[in-house]
């Protein structure tokens, strides 16, 4: 999913829904893929020998997002996402990315992973077993010229002292500077 | 949704990253049986461009990439989209995905 | 700087101090400090040691000599840092007590010879080996009397007075070890050894005792367990000793810069100590224990008030997200930046109870809590870090002329009021410091020492969305809170946005985003005597419009800006006093400096004809860009497209390239301008006119100052409650049209603004026929992006209207 077109600077948003990854039989199988839905188990199948079927719809951990530049350096590796809201449904992950000095100008990609397991219950003797699948989303982004990596002021103060006069800024990528004697 | 989409637009003489995810039967992500290749298709579906994938990023189970570069005018002309068609092989069998770019 | 910023900071503020530091507290770090002069902000205030130092009474050795001392009394010691300015910490926790006898002296009252195993036994000594013979060394013994001499077994004393300096086999002024007999007697020994083998005693010989004295000197005091600060401001460490009989004041007795030593040694008496500091003054007051503490971290709000620095609003912090686990105390968070400094801080959860922060990894982002966690188990639960429920309402303030110095037992509790929101900042006005809440402000007077006198008081239920939304001007203030914006000048509120009241409430199709208000801030233009509120109106993330009051003529109007603006200041630049804009990509800008939008001053716009474009190009055949022109706006002014605005991302020989997409494809018959404001106009909406059976002249001219560069504006007419403006039936060049060019089907009515008469008109005359449905209304708009010049519009006249 193309995300569009940012600057160094920028913060970059992106979602990743929390899948219940089927259910019953077809659990297995990504394109009986019901919508998303918030993490409470599957009881609705019932199987001929009485077992029930129930998924671990969360997954092993929180899912990561990695960014792969043009030229195939993974310039972000395994950043955990979390959760949007809990009161939203289908639950959505989430995470910001902040377009610093070292995502270069140019095109990207964003790729999220998530493991899903399942576990079944037999008779009500739980057992898990080991299937552990990864799925994986990938999200193209352009990083277009003339952002700043300081990225944007979000606090600023005019110093004036003896030697010099100072503006002084915050930035959202969580720094601090000061700049000397401003001029038209 | 699980194919790559559009994936953005891009200049003549620019360069496009194409990437591919392999997957499995179920979708999860899994490694690719020999090197995923490409095709470009104009949109009279005219193939101008064709090749394998460049590398498979270390870390990124079955994510391939290849800067594909738009050199050649008569082939990507701006205002067009252009269709990329992926291929691979995986556990047996032969799968695709499918991207589009425009180039301005 | 790297990608790996997890979360966006919060916001903080800055406030300047009178002795010329700026100060900035964001409410998860410690404050910081710069004085325009060291190369980075560095955290404000010294810290303190933590622990305690002990103290030893000990004989202090030089070369294998004792030093002589004097120290006699009863002693305490604490531990204070310094910095490089000399500034102070607060005190260590005080040591144990330490009692001393100091120096010892005695007069000789008589020696005599002690003589035979027999005799010397019966005194206890013990004789290590087996006598000699009868003229062996070891049972021959000098016994001193000397009443209440106050000695212990193995003291060293030295004689003076004595005819002979001693040595060999005669008693002198030397130094002896003694061995205590009784409270008036003790035997002498040359040795410094323990008694052993190789003690013996001085020669069976000694001189006339006569005025004889003997003294011993002082042990001198061992400071151990002297705390190495791991702090870099901290340059230097003093150990402070009281003298005795006053536990009120210490003074300095170690200084050291080396602070990597953990025991010092002093033999220095009492008169011999350094500087003075004493701990409280003679009202009690706190001089030195706990007034130097660091400015509180959980504050995000600072500014100065008369002499003091004050610190309010706690920061909850709630970014990301944590996954807590029933009967663990880990907690890893995903999504946040928790700093060291959450330390102690409380934890909520999904669980009925908050637990207190044990330590925090910044690392791996993961706390560890005081007691294990017993609610359900969640990986992604919501939470909360905020200080001590004691500090919901408290506001902190410095020692006066100390900005660095807070005392930690001086602060001022608010009484809750729900109804008050939260707090959101402070400001001070006149003499008076006003706390500000969501929907109220209280007023803090005092007159000293805000702790003892300060008298918090109702000032009015108006509030303000936060730190920045207020604008001083002498007496009085504006203020923005969520019911609009108002003037206040300490007692009494007026309401000054009642003409654009609707976007407060929500009933107008541009509403305020108040979830994203902690970015919104004011500023003023003086020049202009404008201020402007920045906020979000439907959906950016930072402001990107402003709403605008010339307080002047009491008007308003909205802005919109290309890109956005995070943060404002007032400041002065070449000499003159201005607003200065702080947006993305660290660009900053100032207000109607020139009429040219987001270029340098003094570069010149760019107005052209599309030749060709792209969803994210256009290119002008016969332009050739420079980068002066990247970061500007670009705007279609006329034709295809018109109305949209991008920003210039990169530029080639003869093309730009836009931050997004056109929406519509611009074409050969596009304007573009580069640098060019865009405003709108809209007059209210007016009542036609009309007589039934009879032509209504219907008109619309404009009156303004004309430019001497290419430039036009747009009028549109709206008819009724139309949202598409009315298209032209016929086409008419600006020859023909008098200045104003219409085409055929097309709404835009296209206005010369360089034509010199200064005036033009656009007729739509009409019949109204009776008993049928007609037009009731009208509406005019204006939309225009002028060239290096402004738009200057003097007078907007309609015919065949009423109302204004």
């Amino acid at each position: 999913m193309y995300l569009g077109r940012f600057r160094q600077g920028d913060w970059v948003t992106l979602t990743f829904p929390k899948f219940h990854v089927g259910s019953g039989a077809h659990k297995d199988h990504l394109e009986d893929m019901q919508f998303p839905r918030p993490d409470v188990p599957d009881w609705s199948t019932v199987g001929v020998d009485h077992s029930v079927y129930s998924d671990t719809v969360f997954g092993t951990e929180n899912p990561t997002l990695s960014v792969v530049d043009s030229s195939g350096n993974v310039v972000v590796e395994d950043k955990r996402m979390h959760l949007l809201d809990s009161a939203i449904d289908p639950a959505l992950f989430t995470v910001s990315l902040f377009l610093g000095s070292d995502i270069p100008v140019g095109m990207c990609v964003a790729r999220t992973e998530y493991v899903s397991k399942w576990e079944r219950q037999y008779r009500e003797k739980w057992y898990s077993l080991v299937a552990e699948r990864t799925h994986s989303f990938t999200y193209p982004f352009k990083v277009v010229p003339s952002g700043d990596p300081r990225g944007t002021y979000i606090s600023s103060y005019f110093y004036n002292r003896p030697h010099a006069s100072f503006l002084l800024g915050q930035y959202d990528s969580d720094t601090l500077d000061f700049r000397k004697n401003p001029k038209e | 949704m699980l194919d790559s989409g559009f994936i953005g637009h891009f200049p003549v003489g620019g360069t496009v990253l194409l990437f591919v995810q392999v997957r499995a039967q179920n979708l999860a992500v899994a490694a690719a049986t020999g090197t995923p290749t490409y095709k470009v298709f104009r949109p009279d579906g005219f193939q101008v461009d064709s090749g394998d994938m460049s590398n498979a990023v270390s870390g990124l189970t079955g994510f391939w990439i290849k800067s594909l570069e738009l050199t050649n005018p008569s082939d990507y002309q701006s205002g067009q989209t252009y269709t990329v068609v992926f291929s691979y092989s995986q556990g047996g069998t032969n799968r695709s995905s499918v991207s589009t770019f425009q180039v301005v | 700087m790297a990608s790996l910023s997890n979360c966006q900071p919060p916001i903080g503020s800055f406030s300047e101090s009178n002795d010329g530091n700026v100060f900035f507290a964001r409410g998860d770090q410690s404050v910081k400090r710069w004085d325009g002069l060291i190369s980075d902000f560095v955290n404000a205030g010294v810290p303190a040691p933590s622990t305690g130092l002990s103290m030893l009474e000990e004989p202090i050795l030089e070369g294998g000599t004792q030093v002589a001392a004097n120290i006699a009394g009863t002693y305490f010691a604490y531990l204070r840092y310094l910095d490089s300015r000399g500034k102070v910490s607060n005190l260590s926790p005080v040591s144990g007590r330490l009692s001393m006898a100091g120096a010892k002296f005695g007069n000789v009252d008589s020696i005599i010879r002690a003589y035979g195993a027999t005799l010397v036994n019966s005194y206890g000594l013990v004789l290590t080996r087996e006598p000699y013979g009868s003229d062996d060394p070891q049972l021959k013994y000098l016994i001193v009397t000397s009443r209440s001499h106050g000695l212990e077994t193995g003291d060293q004393i030295t004689f003076h007075g004595f005819t002979l300096p001693g040595g060999g086999s005669f008693l002198g002024n030397r130094q002896y070890r003694v061995y205590v007999i009784n409270i008036n007697q003790f035997i002498l020994f040359n040795s410094l050894h323990p008694f052993d083998s190789t003690n013996n005693a001085p020669s069976w010989f000694y001189p006339y005792a006569g005025r004889a004295t003997w003294s011993m000197a002082g042990n001198g005091i061992k400071y151990s367990n002297v705390e190495i600060p791991t702090d870099s401001r901290v340059v230097r460490r003093q150990i402070l000793r009281n003298k005795d009989g006053n536990v009120n004041t210490f003074y300095v007795d170690i200084d050291d810069t080396d602070l990597t030593e953990t025991e010092f040694t002093t033999v220095k008496s009492d008169t011999e100590l350094g500087e003075e500091v004493p701990l409280r003054a003679v009202d009690g007051t706190d001089l030195n224990i706990a007034r130097h503490s660091e400015p509180p971290n959980f504050k995000r709000v600072v500014v100065d008030h008369f002499s003091r620095t004050f610190a309010a609003v706690n920061l909850n912090y709630k970014v990301g997200s944590a996954h807590v686990e029933k009967g663990s105390t880990d907690v890893i968070g995903n999504g946040t930046c928790w700093t060291a400094e959450m330390e102690s801080r409380l934890f909520f959860a999904g669980d009925k109870k908050s637990y207190t922060i044990s330590s925090v990894d910044t690392d791996g982002q993961q706390l560890v809590l005081s007691e294990e966690y017993e609610g359900s188990t969640d990986k992604t639960s919501e939470y909360s870090i905020s200080p001590e429920e004691d500090e919901k309402l408290s506001i902190h303030f410095s020692e006066t002329l100390l900005p660095e110095s807070w005392n930690r037992y001086k602060v001022i509790r608010l009484t809750s009021d729900p109804s008050s929101g939260e707090m959101t900042g402070l400001m001070p006005m006149g003499p008076r410091l006003f706390i500000l809440f969501e929907n109220r402000i209280s007023s803090l007077n005092y007159m000293s020492d805000p702790s003892l006198d300060g008298q918090v008081s109702f000032a009015t239920s108006r509030g303000c969305v936060n730190q920045r939304c207020y604008i001083k001007d002498g007496n009085s203030a504006y203020l923005m809170d969520q019911s609009g914006i108002y003037a206040f000048d300490g007692s009494q509120t007026v309401s000054i946005s009642d003409q654009i009241q609707s976007i407060f409430d929500g009933t107008d199709k541009y509403s305020v985003d108040w979830a994203r208000s902690e970015y919104f801030h004011a500023t003023h233009q003086p020049r202009e005597k404008v201020i402007r509120w920045f906020v979000c109106l439907g959906g950016s993330g930072y402001p990107k419009h402003a709403l605008a009051f010339n307080y002047l003529v009491n008007r308003w109007w909205i802005e919109e800006y290309a890109e956005p603006v995070s943060s404002s200041v007032v400041g002065s630049v070449s000499k003159k006093r201005t607003a200065i804009l702080c947006g993305s990509a660290g660009r900053v800008f100032i207000p109607i400096s020139s009429p040219v939008d987001g270029m340098a001053t003094g570069a010149s716009p760019v107005r052209g004809s599309v030749s060709s474009a792209t969803p994210v190009t256009i290119t002008d055949s016969s332009q050739t860009f420079t980068d002066v022109v990247v970061g500007a706006p670009v705007c279609i002014s006329e034709g295809t497209g018109s109305g949209q605005q991008r920003v210039v991302v990169s530029v080639g020989e003869h093309h730009l390239e836009v931050n997004r997409p056109f929406s519509i494809l611009p074409d050969s018959t596009s304007i573009y301008q580069v640098g060019g404001f865009k405003w709108e106009y809209s007059t209210p909406m007016m009542r036609l006119a009309s007589q039934p059976n009879e032509k209504a002249i219907r008109s619309f001219a404009m009156r303004f100052e004309p430019n001497g560069e290419q430039s036009t504006l747009i009028v549109r007419k709206y008819t009724d409650f139309q949202d598409t403006p009315d298209s032209m039936h016929y086409p008419r060049s600006f020859d023909e049209g008098d200045g104003v060019k219409t085409e055929a089907s097309s709404p835009d009515i296209l206005f010369d603004m360089t034509h010199s008469t200064g005036v033009l008109q656009q007729n739509f005359d009409s019949t109204d026929t009776p008993r049928s449905e007609r037009n009731r209304s009208l509406t005019v708009r204006l939309e225009g992006v002028p060239n290096s010049e402004a738009h200057r519009i003097y007078s907007l006249t309609i015919e065949g209207v009423s109302g204004r």
